[in-house]
């Protein structure tokens, strides 16, 4: 098998990077709102629940990912016997479950950098709790957290090259099939430019967004 | 029948008291002033009145209707006290304007959630409050446009469109540099009529004195004084209240 720039680049895209898009989208749709629960959770007035939530998100992010991934997928299998989780959904728990702990920090911190002013305004009008947080804050808190959000995704994007440690077939691990196979390790080096180029394209997302809320300050 | 009746208001933060029986009633537009130095209660007392805060005693009856009694904390869920406190209007010292909202969409947003009236009810009210206020050329702008004093004309027709049986200021100048506070005090006394009852906590004494039917000094939490302009800034009995006086036409 001839290793051309043009095979290589269909076989990392199509085996590889496609495997790594999916990871990362599926990771964000559920760790976005993942996140605004576990936050709620951080500064709920009930304290037990306060600190069990502290306890999780201390230990989430308190300990590798890598680690968490070897856990998720092998864990069960050794507590409770039984066949393993399928390798992606393995993969798929531990990167929502990671993820939305650090996005619920960020939450955390744009929901209370919010003045109480912009809540009693609010509720001297009349509206409900919840009124006052989808139509009232949240934007506001949106346009607070988009810099750190933009951090932490562009994290995301390199992390989910952890995938391979449990044998996911991400741009990585495709990549370095090239070396036992062909013998070259250009592939692996290569690689780089798809990472680069989707960052790039999320830099450019972000930049968007935050001229689209640029129209007001708080 | 008055529009309002506090009675033996309590509120305590801590050790520190800060509202020692409250008594006083207002009639239907009438205009109260509520003039006394910093940590007098003031404040306090609007925020009681609006349900952001809750006092340990007394009662607040709106229109001969009960709608805070200190002693009944069983009405205080959340709905009960959403609707009830719809009788008043607030307006913030710091304006508190809805940053991402145009001026008509923060006086709109609302009367929208509350689902009372149909869109174009609300939004031709919005725009006749936003022309009371002199705000029509700036109804499409974003609050960061706007100057202090014309936030806060928006904040007052915000305040407006939900209709409050009485309309409360907490030092709604106290925020603005000293030229822009005219135009706010002009439209605060533009609203003076026989359906709008207002009070007006305030440090601007002549305004004070000029527009108010009835004038409050508070002082450590309670009612040092209580009547007309003429009774409390020309004849004051209490020594407390001289001495305010006296302090404040220093300035």
């Amino acid at each position: 098998m001839g290793a051309s720039l043009l095979s290589v680049t269909e076989n990392l895209f199509v085996n590889g990077f496609l495997m790594t898009l999916k990871l990362f989208g599926m990771t964000l749709l559920f760790a976005i709102p993942l996140g605004l629960i576990i936050s709620f959770g951080l500064m709920s007035k009930f304290k037990p629940l306060r600190w069990v939530i502290n306890f999780l998100v201390w230990v989430i992010r308190g300990t590798p990912l890598m680690l968490q991934l070897i856990v998720v997928y092998y864990g069960p299998g050794l507590i409770w016997g039984g066949e393993l989780l399928e390798r992606f959904n393995a993969v798929l728990i531990a990167f929502v479950i990671n993820y939305a702990c650090y996005f619920a920090v960020i939450y955390k911190g744009g929901i209370e950098s919010i003045s109480q002013g912009q809540y009693e305004a609010g509720q001297v009008l009349g509206m409900t709790k919840s009124q006052i947080f989808f139509k009232v804050v949240l934007l506001q808190v949106i346009k607070r957290i988009l810099a750190p959000m933009s951090n932490e995704i562009i994290t995301l994007v390199k992390d989910t090259s952890l995938a391979r440690i449990i044998a996911v077939y991400e741009i990585i691990f495709v990549a370095q099939d090239y070396i036992k196979t062909d013998g070259i390790i250009w592939p692996l080096f290569y690689t780089a430019v798809f990472y680069l180029a989707f960052s790039g394209l999320l830099t450019l997302l972000f930049n968007f967004f935050e001229k689209k809320l640029d129209y007001f300050k708080s | 029948m008055s529009i309002l009746e506090v009675k033996g208001l309590t509120k305590s933060f801590g050790d520190n008291t800060v509202l020692k029986g409250i008594d006083f009633t207002l009639e239907k537009g009438e205009v109260l002033s509520i003039i006394g130095s910093s940590g007098g209660g003031k404040t306090t007392l609007l925020r009681c009145l609006n349900s952001l805060e809750f006092a340990e005693k007394g009662t607040i009856t709106v229109n001969g209707d009960v709608i805070f009694d200190g002693a009944d904390k069983s009405r205080r869920k959340e709905k009960d006290i959403r609707l009830k406190r719809l009788h008043f209007g607030l307006v913030f010292q710091q304006f508190n304007l809805f940053p991402q909202y145009t001026v008509t969409e923060n006086v709109t947003l609302a009367p929208r959630l509350m689902g009372n009236q149909s869109k174009e009810e609300i939004e031709r009210e919005a725009q006749a409050l936003i022309e009371r206020v002199g705000l029509s050329d700036k109804a499409e702008n974003y609050p960061c446009e706007l100057s202090g004093g014309q936030q806060q004309r928006v904040a007052i027709a915000r305040a407006l469109a939900m209709k409050p049986d009485i309309l409360c200021f907490d030092e709604p100048t106290s925020a603005l540099d000293p030229e822009l506070t005219g135009e706010v005090l002009k439209v605060i006394r533009g609203l003076k009529s026989e359906d709008t009852t207002m009070i007006v906590v305030t440090h601007e004494m002549g305004f004070a004195q000029s527009v108010s039917d009835k004038v409050m000094f508070m002082a450590d939490g309670v009612i040092e004084e209580m009547g007309t302009p003429e009774a409390v800034f020309e004849k004051p009995q209490s020594e407390k209240t001289k001495a305010f006086l006296a302090n404040a036409n220093e300035k």
